[in-house]
């Protein structure tokens, strides 16, 4: 589902509430709880003094998603409490990555955004280790076929998630921020070199620089779209901080000595275009930098403001690009045809006579 | 393409509906002027999709919202599915009150609160109490206002099941029970229309005075009536709460005011006429 009536929010939210009619804001509510940016509206609001000048009823909604996005931020600290514990001990860096590392750094854009897991990136080396030590603290695996789990294990850059048998908390562990199966060879090296300590913690989040360069590599290298406005409003808020912490120039650096600079100028290209992000315009025009990728910026715009059909098929085109852009070819090829089968070979076994499961 | 809004207050659904059968059920089940067409000078709270995802007459109906999927049902259980679907958008997304897991229903300004799980006889006899005067609230969702303490009125149709169904029309045979749905993940469903006067009242609070716990046993001798502490009735209010751990502190705040004011009991039977004799020396 299109969220213009969201993304003309979050770019000019003065604007869009003097302006909105009753049957936008209806539309809005929607989208926004689609999105699960309800609490983030909220916070919008109120951080601009707004909240007087909106609909009782839009009022009382952002208050409802704030109540349950507070909610599951105390979920967060109860949570990570349990897992200090074990990473107080580890000799390895561990780093808190997306929401979580958000939270913790109290950022502007973690304000009123919801979670679904917690992601924890460590050395390749110390995966093992860590999931294993996790299984001793009651996290297990989801129930999986063989064939998913050996396609986490060898071609993902994360562990199959896991999940609290008791509180139900999953974590996703990850070793990398990009599939092993991909031609392109992303250096994360400086994520652990220049990642910041959380204060009273063993936990460690990377410099905004790099929060903002993950998550544009996750929007630019994939093909991901279920929550594809929230993920540019996300890009939008964590390039304003990056600015804010004046490390654009050092992002800027670590995307080329990172090889992701295509993924970063597309985004600075897109929230420019969506946002009039000042942080964006002037990273575009300061600097000598290759040029954005007009094809891929505007199959993105197309799937966020296009008429439904065009969203549709640009929506087809970005999961083909996505998925041949995070496997190899051989393995895009071997995947494509043995994903199928091992589909057909369990139904088989399940109706074939003779055959038990 | 019969679009359509329902009013009932404190919150409004629009539906982008694509059955027919499902207007004219509708119409059957709620008063005229709650049912109207979408009007876009209004804010409506939840929207809801019906519609057939694949072209075709044989194809069953999705009940949605926007994305999140609630239910695919055929055409005939198309009414119980859509009104669970309307529970499922208020127990998911709404915050703004404390939604307990109950019945509710007021006699003098005083509401009697009856949460208690399936099976527990609770609908059956909220509808009694409805058909012996009571003004219903509602038969599934307490809503306590978090600033005033009000428990206020979310007036829907009473979902009866199976058994209850042939005994309320029995006892009441002027009762009006609708869009009975045999086959359901529930049994047999239907709807019994609430009492005008509960219409009327559709957004006059009450104050809490009682909460009984109800459990039906058909094997029960005799009636008991026993007294449950305060700080039970907290837990088990607690435990029947849609969103009691989502409001934290206001929560507690909330529950511990509402279990202050009330005097609670857990109420054991077998015989409906007993239960009802109980209930009207006790409120």
């Amino acid at each position: 589902m299109l969220s213009s009536q969201l993304l003309a929010f979050f770019a000019s939210p003065a604007e869009f509430v003097q302006q909105a009619t009753p049957q936008q804001w209806t539309t809005f509510l929607q989208q926004a709880r689609q999105q699960g940016l309800t609490a983030r509206f909220y916070y919008v609001l109120q951080t601009k003094q707004l909240l007087d000048q909106v609909p009782l009823q839009v009022k009382l909604h952002g208050e409802s998603g704030a109540r349950y996005a507070q909610k599951q931020q105390h979920s967060l600290y109860a949570e990570l409490q349990q897992l200090e514990s074990l990473f107080a001990v580890a000799d390895y860096p561990c780093l808190l990555l997306k929401g979580a590392a958000y939270r913790t750094q109290a950022l502007a854009v973690s304000f009123g955004r919801l979670f679904s897991d917690i992601d924890i990136l460590v050395p390749a080396a110390q995966l093992r280790h860590v999931r294993d030590r996790l299984f001793f603290y009651g996290f297990r695996e989801a129930q999986m076929t063989d064939y998913d789990r050996d396609y986490y294990l060898n071609w993902s850059h994360q562990n199959p998630p896991l999940q609290h048998y008791q509180r139900g908390t999953v974590i996703d562990l990850h070793h990398h921020i990009y599939p092993t199966a991909s031609a392109r060879t992303i250096d994360i090296t400086p994520l652990f070199t220049y990642a910041v300590n959380v204060p009273g913690s063993a936990f460690k989040v990377p410099a905004s620089a790099h929060l903002f360069i993950h998550a544009a590599v996750h929007l630019f290298y994939q093909e991901e779209t279920h929550k594809l406005t929230k993920d540019v409003i996300d890009l939008n808020d964590l390039l304003l901080e990056v600015q804010h912490q004046k490390q654009l120039d050092f992002m800027l650096e670590q995307a080329a000595r990172m090889s992701v600079q295509s993924a970063v100028i597309n985004a600075c290209w897109i929230l420019s275009k969506l946002f009039k992000n000042g942080a964006a315009q002037a990273a575009l025009h300061s600097f000598a930098l290759p040029r954005h990728q007009p094809l891929v910026c505007n199959l993105l715009l197309t799937m966020l403001q296009g008429q439904p059909a065009r969203a549709w098929f640009a929506r087809q085109l970005w999961f083909v690009r996505g998925h041949s852009l995070k496997m190899r070819w051989q393995v895009l090829v071997y995947h494509s045809l043995a994903k199928p089968a091992s589909g057909m070979q369990r139904w088989l076994r399940r109706w074939l006579p003779g055959h038990k499961s | 393409m019969t679009d359509f809004a329902i009013h009932t207050a404190p919150f409004s659904v629009l539906v982008a509906n694509h059955s027919n059968k499902l207007t004219a059920a509708l119409a059957e089940l709620y008063p005229a002027e709650l049912i109207t067409r979408p009007n876009p000078q209004l804010i409506y709270d939840f929207c809801l999709q019906v519609q057939r995802k694949w072209a075709g007459w044989g194809r069953p109906f999705h009940v949605s919202s926007g994305d999140q999927h609630f239910r695919m049902t055929d055409s005939a259980q198309l009414v119980p599915v859509f009104e669970w679907g309307v529970n499922w958008c208020v127990a998911s997304y709404q915050h703004q009150f404390l939604a307990i897991h109950a019945a509710v229903l007021e006699r003098d300004g005083k509401a009697l609160i009856m949460p208690a799980p399936p099976g527990s006889g609770k609908s059956t006899l909220c509808a009694v109490l409805m058909q012996e005067g009571w003004r219903l609230l509602s038969d599934e969702m307490c809503l306590v206002d978090l600033v005033s303490g009000a428990i206020v009125p979310y007036v829907r149709p009473v979902s009866l099941k199976n058994q209850s169904l042939t005994l309320l029309q029995s006892w009441y045979p002027q009762a009006q029970i609708r869009q009975i749905t045999a086959g359901t993940t529930k049994g047999t469903v239907g709807y019994m229309l609430p009492s005008k006067h509960s219409w009327a009242g559709m957004q006059q609070t009450a104050t809490a005075a009682w909460v009984i716990f109800p459990q039906y046993n058909a094997a029960q001798q005799q009636l008991t009536l026993s007294k449950v502490s305060q700080a039970d009735a907290f837990m088990h209010l607690a435990n029947n709460s849609f969103n009691y751990a989502v409001l934290a502190e206001q929560g507690f705040i909330s529950l511990s005011r509402l279990t202050e004011q009330i005097d609670a009991y857990r109420l054991e039977y077998a015989c409906i006429e007993q239960a009802l004799s109980e209930l009207n020396k006790l409120c």
